[in-house]
């Protein structure tokens, strides 16, 4: 197994062989986009649904992260027509809540799933919404992806 | 007239405003807990930190699970002007529970008791700092969660990652003498606010 690369809030990383890991994901989701040929992979945790005009590119936008990591895995010889994705996260993590703009999980992953569709990118696998924290570790070396819940579990997609 | 200070531009000057707010903020909140509990409470040393987003899991511990209650603050002048949010340990919660409620093993219960200390802490905060400030200051009803504590505050951090890539966070342990209770407070107000603060306390023209 490769070493372990952290992704932080709002970060992208691209790697070959490595393990990328991000951590905490309540309603921010993490993507994973691969290219099984070249077992090259990246790892985004996203923040945002959107971009809004004008706004500098950030990988804490769900569209700029799909850009930039696509762009990234390109630069290194991918093809976009390989290039799958997995997602995980977007949690609602508040039991009670107040400020309806925390409803953020949902939206985030929506816009995700538009997003991938306008790139041609084939969703493989998911593990969206409900109410717990995930942390997710990205295995470049075969696309597998590992979910572990925050109240203990863990699943394979 | 002040120009809107950017969180990534803030110096020792803006910091040390938002920790003259957060001392006397919390020592109210400290107050109000130790008189629900009939406990004494002591307030450790605060912070008061800029952070980039992409490394609040350095300053958060992130993996650990926490009882978490988020409010919004608001002031009449200027509308949203940040978060509070308090966390409690697994233990803690536990602990808070049993002297308040007699048991912990009603979740429920549990639950709407860490709330209720939650909006106890955050109105006496918003008390104290709107005396302090000669503002009007209100907080939200709470929101509650049980999870990762980077979970439970991520849906606010997005919304303040919408202005900024920073965060300025003013953070404080409040623990009980005999050690079995202990809570994390922490302010995160946005720019304008703590632009706001500045004028008020008249560290700036």
């Amino acid at each position: 197994m490769g070493s372990e690369i952290l992704v932080g809030i709002g970060e992208f990383r691209v790697a070959k062989g490595a393990v990328l890991k991000t951590i905490g994901l309540g309603s921010c989701v993490g993507i994973a986009l691969y290219d099984p040929k070249l077992r090259l992979g990246g790892l985004a945790h996203v923040m945002l649904p959107q971009s809004g005009n004008g706004t500098k590119r950030s990988a804490k936008y769900a569209d700029h992260a799909v850009e930039m990591m696509t762009e990234a895995m390109e630069r290194l010889g991918s093809d976009r027509k390989r290039i799958v994705a997995k997602m995980a996260g977007g949690a609602q993590i508040f039991k009670h809540m107040t400020m309806d703009m925390l409803r953020i999980g949902d939206r985030n992953a929506e816009a995700i799933r538009t997003i991938l569709r306008d790139y041609g990118i084939r969703i493989v696998s998911e593990d969206l919404g409900g109410d717990e924290g995930r942390t997710v570790y990205f295995f470049t070396n075969d696309g597998r992806m590992l979910v572990k819940y925050s109240r203990g579990g863990e699943l394979w997609i | 007239m002040i120009g809107l200070h950017s969180i990534e531009d803030f110096g020792e000057m803006e910091l040390d405003a938002l920790k003259e707010l957060g001392n006397i903020g919390v020592g109210k909140a400290a107050t109000s807990l130790s008189q629900m509990l009939g406990r004494r409470i002591e307030m450790s040393v605060p912070e008061a930190v800029i952070v980039k987003i992409p490394e609040l899991h350095k300053y958060i511990n992130a993996e650990e699970m926490v009882a978490g209650v988020v409010t919004g603050l608001e002031d009449i002048e200027n509308g949203h002007s940040g978060f509070l949010y308090i966390t409690f340990p697994e233990k803690s919660s536990k602990k808070l529970a049993e002297i308040l409620l007699g048991d912990s093993s009603d979740e429920e219960m549990v639950d709407s008791t860490l709330m209720e200390i939650g909006n106890i802490l955050s109105s006496s905060f918003c008390d104290a700092a709107a005396e302090m400030l000669g503002i009007v200051l209100l907080p939200t009803p709470p929101s509650f969660g049980r999870d990762f504590a980077i979970a439970v505050i991520d849906a606010v951090v997005s919304q303040l990652a919408e202005k900024s890539d920073y965060v300025v966070i003013f953070e404080t342990k409040l623990e009980e003498s005999e050690n079995e209770i202990e809570a994390l407070v922490m302010l995160i107000p946005n720019e304008k606010f703590v632009s706001y603060i500045l004028k008020l306390l008249g560290m700036v023209e």
